[in-house]
């Protein structure tokens, strides 16, 4: 509602700006980046364990 | 000021910009034992009070039951000078200390909140009035606000600023382990996390018949801590328990966390629609990862900055410090989340900043209840809602109109009850007359902030009330004209204007965790060398709840997960 969001302007706090952020981007292209993070810490840590 | 009670002003006239400009050189603002320029690492600031007498009592040892004892027989609060268990002391800052006092303040408040017309009625206090009564205690000490826009500042100013924070801390810190050893209070919250989590975990396996839900090194144990911390946002702690069982519980059936018997979380409110996010992220990136094993190990492992940032995942905003910092993979479960799942997990170098901490936070920064410029343009929009609707905002009563609503036979009973509800007016005025309020509009306007004696601060609680009065749920299709727009907006007016600031940004997380990690170094300068961020971020979530339930404050539960959780097996007990 008009009234509404003009009384209750986007906030700062950090906790909602991940969120709106997250939604931004949606969740599951959000999971998509976690899930190569995590290939790629799985691919260093076999380098790193090859190695010895 | 009057309500200052019996509190000594002891640094008028200091201006906060002042004070840490004079810090830097040497003056008493943060923490500065002997004179020097602030808690230096490995180079204490603290002295050897072994010896001296000077308000030491003599209490049996006691220690705290955890890897790390301490003997605090000696450990002792002598004004601003604060003794460890090695014998050492530092001395805080002159404001710290007052600013750690306003519990001395008590009676103070009381004749404060008399001083609320609406106010004096009620037997407890709002979350608001406790804030504004500190922000203006803050202001009558001569300190100046620290606006929330803090990026930028000087490091310079930004030290002394973090020093004086971590000075209250070690106040509130000495004094809740001091309480604790003598048994005036029955624990300092210190072991939250680490043993007093896992002897939880323990009690609730048995309690639920789950035996692997005893330990954090299973997927049990793993998701019942993650969903815990998912479903913590803005709730009570007996709350959160209650729904992380419940949806433990229901994962364990599904294996899903974002949906129980077909619906998601609660619906309404903004903490649950967090809720509802966070539960469905944690689920879907679980499924990307190939199960919870996965997801909990990418949670418990090391990451940098830099790594988070070459894959894109930048939704974790700014975060202050070295690109090269290892941080947790839980990180990417956003900055409350991911901390608190971090510390319960055994990562105790991680800041959890809830909205008690950033209440915290803002009692050393005077922003506790003040909302600066938001203030004037709400009131100015309120205002221009006012005098752009007549037929809501005026004088004569005038019964709610319920002609041409079409009611189905539910809502038909219930506007039986509303006929009866809305007796002497429809006005939105609630009493007052548009020009007392346009007066009191003004006043806060000039002031820049709302008292608790403003006529529009009292027109917008009567207005807020009204507004959740009128919740006529599932009922209530028909009545929505009764519930429009503009009373929405007056709702939202109110419940801003009397709400407390208990966000942080970046810039103010960057700000509690430098002050962390001060309170931390001075922690260990006088023998405390087992405290942890965490630690000490309990300890204080746990003393400033007490603190503000002493001053009336509602909503500040005193429960600890365990105590919930006793609770539950009581309830469980009876039923039996």
């Amino acid at each position: 509602m008009k009234e509404k969001q003009e009384l209750d302007p986007k906030t700062d706090d950090e906790t909602e700006v991940f969120q709106e952020a997250v939604r931004t981007t949606g969740i599951e292209q959000y999971a998509d980046k976690i899930a190569k993070l995590n290939a790629s810490m799985d691919a260093r840590e076999a380098k790193a364990e090859k190695k010895g | 000021m009057g309500f200052l009670g019996g509190v000594t002003k002891q640094s008028a006239g200091r201006g906060f910009l002042g004070c840490i400009t004079k810090r830097a050189t040497g003056s008493d603002c943060g923490a500065n034992a002997q004179g020097g320029l602030g808690f230096q690492p490995g180079n204490t600031s603290a002295s050897d009070n072994k010896g001296q007498s000077g308000g030491i009592q003599e209490p049996p040892a006691r220690s705290v039951s955890r890897d790390q004892t301490y003997d605090e027989s000696g450990v002792s609060i002598d004004g601003r000078r604060l003794t460890g268990p090695n014998g050492k002391s530092i001395e805080i800052s002159e404001e710290a200390h007052y600013l750690s006092m306003f519990h001395e303040s008590m009676n103070g408040f009381a004749d404060y909140r008399k001083s609320g017309k609406e106010v004096r009625g009620e037997a407890s206090a709002r979350k608001w009035d406790v804030g504004a009564f500190m922000d203006d205690r803050y202001i009558a000490s001569g300190l100046e606000r620290v606006p929330d826009d803090i990026q930028g500042m000087p490091e310079e100013d930004f030290e002394a600023l973090a020093g004086r924070i971590s000075d209250t801390h070690m106040h509130e810190l000495i004094t809740t382990y001091v309480q604790e050893r003598d048994g005036e209070i029955e624990s300092s919250g210190r072991e939250w996390y680490g043993k007093g989590y896992t002897d939880f975990l323990g009690d609730l396996s048995e309690h639920l018949g789950d035996p692997n839900l005893a330990s954090l090194d299973t997927v049990e144990g793993g998701m019942f801590t993650m969903i815990l911390a998912a479903t913590s946002n803005g709730q009570t702690v007996q709350s959160n328990l209650n729904h992380a069982i419940e949806w433990y519980q229901s994962w364990e059936e599904s294996g899903r966390t974002s949906i129980m018997n077909g619906k998601k979380f609660l619906t309404g409110g903004k903490s649950h629609v967090n809720i509802n996010q966070d539960l469905e992220m944690v689920d879907t990136i679980a499924q990307r990862l190939g199960g919870p094993e996965e997801l909990l190990k990418l949670a418990n492992r090391m990451t940098t900055i830099k790594e988070l940032r070459e894959h894109g995942i930048d939704e974790i905003g700014d975060v202050a410090g070295d690109m090269n910092m290892e941080v947790p993979g839980s990180y990417v479960l956003g900055p409350k989340l991911g901390r608190f799942y971090a510390n319960l997990t055994g990562n105790e170098k991680e800041l959890t900043i809830d909205m008690w901490h950033g209440r915290l936070l803002r009692q050393s920064l005077g922003t506790v209840a003040y909302k600066g410029d938001k203030v004037i343009k709400q009131t100015e929009r309120i205002l221009s809602v006012m005098d752009s609707n007549p037929e809501l905002f005026h004088e004569e009563p005038k019964p709610i109109d319920l002609e041409g609503v079409k009611f189905s036979r539910n809502e038909e009973k219930h506007a039986k009850e509303m006929a009866a509800f809305p007796k002497e007016s429809d006005s939105q005025l609630h009493g007052f007359t548009m020009d007392e309020l346009r007066q009191s509009a003004d006043e806060i306007k000039q002031r820049g902030e709302p008292r608790i004696d403003d006529t529009l601060v009292e027109w917008a609680r009567r207005s807020s009330r009204e507004y959740a009065n009128l919740d006529f749920g599932s009922h209530g299709k028909g009545l929505s004209h009764i519930k429009n727009e503009k009373r929405l907006a007056a709702k939202t007016f109110s419940d801003s204007m009397t709400a407390t600031n208990d966000t942080v940004n970046v810039g103010l997380r960057s700000l509690a965790t430098r002050a962390a990690e001060k309170t931390v170094e001075k922690l260990h300068s006088i023998g405390y060398t087992g405290e942890t961020i965490a630690s000490a971020q309990a300890a204080l979530w746990t003393n400033i709840k007490k603190q503000w339930r002493d001053m009336g404050a509602r909503n500040a539960d005193k429960a600890t997960y365990q105590a919930s959780l006793d609770l539950i097996k009581a309830r469980a007990r009876r039923k039996r």
